[in-house]
């Protein structure tokens, strides 16, 4: 089976780099990125299996990233988790609300993340 | 040299204090924190008799920061490249691109995978071009600088107080807190202009595949850059690579006897937000466990200690930190 690859996007490095090193200690090939901009120039590069996407960042929000994503018919079946601090503020696991927008992602976790929550988040959608 | 990125912090000053180590009486990171100044990156280092802290806060600081008898260099920004995945040849040929450039720092720090100096604001845009040019980087990227919008901001304020740079929480989160026990500190110590010359010792560390777990440097105002790096234990390697063919000039030595520990952790924008750091030095200070080296930078803390302490300064830690 070939490896799925798993982009994570935050414009934290130190994040970045041990969500990285968890993910590949689960042999997954990872990419990463570290704004907006360079997730969505990656993400239509390489088609990664599932985004890891911080929401607040410079050059471009992890909102309209979200949207990008979700609104291009090539795209749309990339699995996108969103890591939010307003996670608390999430009524629901499919939706959140930012400015008025409704913006679909699949999953999210609240900042500071559980890194094996994470792990589990990730697995259970590649298994699938 | 690959890495993938550079990221840039602006407008800030640099707050240093200086003291010798029994006089010593509040650090300024203590008093920062009684203000409510949040310190975006700071470094410790009391390995000399005379020691010395060094932070980086908002250029609005600088009049609080003065009011508080430290030393105040305005005009300060940073520049981090990541990831050094560890690799001692990567913060080697780091510091040989700034030397060879003659490029003066006043700090350098690691974290978990940046490594981040603290330079003049006149001298960032010349410095990142050339970082630039001599670092492969990917093409999509762009190096930015740290912070958000201004809305993005107010987003984060209104719906997370905790993010307006106040930790509300009764213990701080952590993903894990980290020890390395027994380790060695290794110093060189040098002219500038002779750390450019060692382009042949950043390929044979290479070979070796040689690890670092901290580091820490700083340049004089003589131009001696003063460069710290941990490594396990008995890397005779290093010395050896290091050593061979080094000028009389440079000095290269173990600074600790017999070694020393580090304990690390990382949290959520650690460095973004007040009392952090001191929460983690105050709390082992209050426990007498020397602080030998510190660094706080992105999102980690690290502490280096004398080499039994390392599990007392774990369960101190504890008292404020919270390991999931």
């Amino acid at each position: 089976m070939s490896k799925k690859t798993i982009m994570v996007v935050d414009d934290d490095p130190d994040l970045v780099e041990a969500v990285s090193m968890k993910l590949e200690a689960k042999e997954y090939k990872v990419s990463k990125a570290y704004d907006g901009q360079e997730a969505m120039d990656k993400i239509k590069e390489e088609k990664p299996a599932l985004v890891i996407l911080d929401v607040m960042m410079p050059r471009k929000n992890g909102w309209a990233v979200c949207d990008e994503i979700k609104n291009d018919d090539t795209l749309n079946d990339i699995i996108v988790v969103l890591l939010t601090a307003v996670g608390d503020a999430v009524k629901t696991t499919n939706y959140t609300h930012h400015d008025g927008k409704t913006t679909l992602a699949d999953d999210y976790l609240p900042k500071p993340i559980d890194l094996d929550k994470l792990m589990e988040i990730v697995d259970d959608y590649c298994a699938n | 040299m690959k890495m993938n990125g550079i990221r840039l912090g602006e407008n800030c000053i640099r707050v240093t204090q200086r003291y010798v180590q029994k006089d010593f009486a509040a650090p300024i990171y203590q008093s920062l924190s009684k203000s409510f100044t949040n310190i975006s990156l700071l470094s410790v280092n009391s390995t000399d008799d005379r020691a010395c802290i060094s932070c980086c806060l908002s250029s609005r600081e600088g009049e609080r920061a003065k009011a508080l008898g430290a030393t105040v260099t305005r005009n300060v920004c940073s520049l981090s490249v990541y990831p050094h995945r560890s690799d001692l040849a990567t913060l080697y040929r780091f510091i040989h691109l700034l030397a060879k450039k003659q490029a003066r720092f006043y700090d350098l720090v690691s974290s978990d995978s940046m490594l981040t100096i603290v330079i003049d604001t006149d001298s960032q845009e010349e410095l990142c071009d050339y970082l630039s040019r001599h670092i492969e980087l990917p093409p999509s990227h762009t190096p930015f600088s740290q912070g958000l919008s201004k809305s993005d901001k107010e987003l984060l304020v209104k719906l997370w107080p905790e993010s307006s740079a106040a930790y509300v929480e009764k213990k701080i989160k952590t993903y894990g807190i980290t020890i390395l026990p027994d380790l060695d500190l290794y110093r060189i110590a040098c002219p500038l202009d002779q750390m450019a010359v060692h382009t042949k010792k950043i390929q044979a560390l290479r070979e070796k595949d040689l690890r670092f777990y901290f580091s820490q440097a700083r340049i004089d105002k003589d131009d001696q850059i003063n460069f710290f790096f941990l490594t396990h234990k008995n890397q005779d390697r290093i010395k050896e690579t290091l050593m061979n063919g080094m000028p009389d000039q440079i000095s290269l030595r173990f600074k600790t006897a017999p070694s020393v520990s580090l304990i690390s952790f990382q949290g959520p924008h650690f460095g973004d937000r007040y009392g952090i750091a001191n929460q983690a030095l105050s709390v082992l200070r209050k426990a007498s466990i020397p602080i030998l080296m510190a660094n706080c930078s992105g999102s980690c803390i690290y502490i280096v200690l004398p080499w039994h302490l390392a599990k007392e300064a774990e369960q101190t830690l504890l008292k404020v930190f919270e390991r999931p």
